[in-house]
């Protein structure tokens, strides 16, 4: 999976704020505890933000926790 | 198109007007006050008597879909809307004839909520068409919108409203439904839990079986083959049954009560979030647990009617 890789700024920057309209940033660790965001909130983050586009980058979530 | 379509004139209770061309002067008449005035003139085609009367036209349609297409910016006309084969006038009978479905069959004073998922934007999906201005969705992470409902991502995104199981339901009557549109993974869930004897929370397709849970975590899973459907949980003292397509598919004993958490929306709230959907999702309601198939049959007019679901 691709993702787009943040700072720790950034992510403090834009962690619940809104992107758009009924809609909130939401940065999320990979397995290594890199933030990233995905595709809506980065174009969202270069439209307000005036962030430069990263690039993708492989985004491996953490261990899944057990369906129960 | 609300207001009235016709407009006959008598005279001493017997005598009608039904004049094609007069009719249709006043065709589409909307809502307001208005005047009307009939003259009389002699054969000298002098004016003899005049009378006027002023009148006023309520709208046809229920108040909670003017109030939930206004919301969602959709005028009522006959533009085509971005359904396909629907007028924005189209969509309002729809949604209207939902909404008088529900109250003629004694459910729409069960229903806390209903977001229809209606438009393609967040801004229109957060609505509740039950009252727009009370549990507004607010969407997290990197969702996908458009006309035939929404989809997360699979890894961060959730829809949060402001519902919380313990506050706003009671766990001896009380309900939700989903409507799911696609069949792409095999994790979907929402609702909230404590993994412990408290929970509210579904999984429509989790390893291909469907789990609805109510309390504590006794139900057993209902194996499926496809996720596509109207799901409903609903839990009446201490039986708690499920429901697709207006089929029951599990009845059974529970016990445990109801989360004092954040119900999330293509996630689960609470201890062990669970995993995020990435399953196109169309309507969601709470409700209480007394008609679910009442409930199930007002999903599936809209969403058929909105010709995003076929089952």
């Amino acid at each position: 999976m691709k993702a787009y890789k943040i700072t720790v700024e950034q992510k403090n920057e834009i962690e619940d704020q809104k992107s758009a309209p009924a809609q909130y940033f939401n940065p999320v660790q990979d397995i290594n505890g890199d933030w990233f965001i995905f595709e809506a909130e980065m174009n969202s983050a270069v439209k307000n933000k005036g962030w430069a586009r990263a690039i993708l980058a492989d985004f491996v979530p953490p261990e899944p926790e057990p369906i129960i | 198109m609300a207001g009235i379509r016709k407009i006959t004139i008598s005279i001493d209770g017997s005598e009608e007007f039904p004049n094609s061309a007069l009719q249709e002067i006043y065709t589409g008449l909307l809502e307001g006050s208005h005047t009307l005035t009939a003259k009389a003139y002699n054969a000298s085609n002098t004016l003899v008597s005049e009378v006027t009367r002023n009148f006023t036209v309520s709208s046809l349609y229920e108040t909670e879909t003017t109030d939930f297409m206004t919301a969602t910016s959709t005028p009522d006309d006959a533009n085509s809307s971005i359904y396909a084969g629907l007028t924005n006038t189209n969509c309002w009978d729809l949604l209207d004839s939902v909404i008088k479905y529900f109250k003629a069959n004694n459910a729409w004073s069960e229903i806390i909520h209903w977001h229809p998922m209606f438009g393609g934007s967040a801004a229109k999906h957060a609505y509740n068409a039950k009252d727009v201005n009370a549990f507004q969705m607010s969407f997290f992470g990197s969702w996908v919108f458009s006309a035939s409902g929404n989809q997360g991502n699979g890894t961060n995104t959730y829809g949060s409203l402001g519902f919380n199981p313990s506050v706003n339901s009671v766990v001896t009557n009380a309900g939700f439904s989903i409507v799911y549109l696609s069949n792409t993974d095999s994790a979907g869930t929402l609702g909230c839990g404590d993994i412990g004897s408290n929970n509210y929370y579904m999984q429509p397709n989790s390893g291909g079986n469907f789990r609805a849970r109510i309390g504590d975590l006794s139900p057993a899973a209902v194996s499926q083959t496809t996720s596509i459907g109207i799901y409903t949980a609903s839990r009446n003292s201490a039986i708690l049954k499920s429901y697709k397509n207006k089929i029951e598919i599990q009845s059974t004993s529970v016990s445990g009560g109801l989360p004092n958490l954040d119900f999330y929306y293509g996630a689960r709230g609470g201890t062990s979030t669970g995993t995020y959907d990435d399953r196109l999702q169309g309507s969601l309601i709470n409700h209480t647990g007394i008609n679910p198939v009442i409930i199930q049959e007002g999903l599936r007019m809209w969403e058929e009617g909105l010709g995003r679901l076929t089952i």
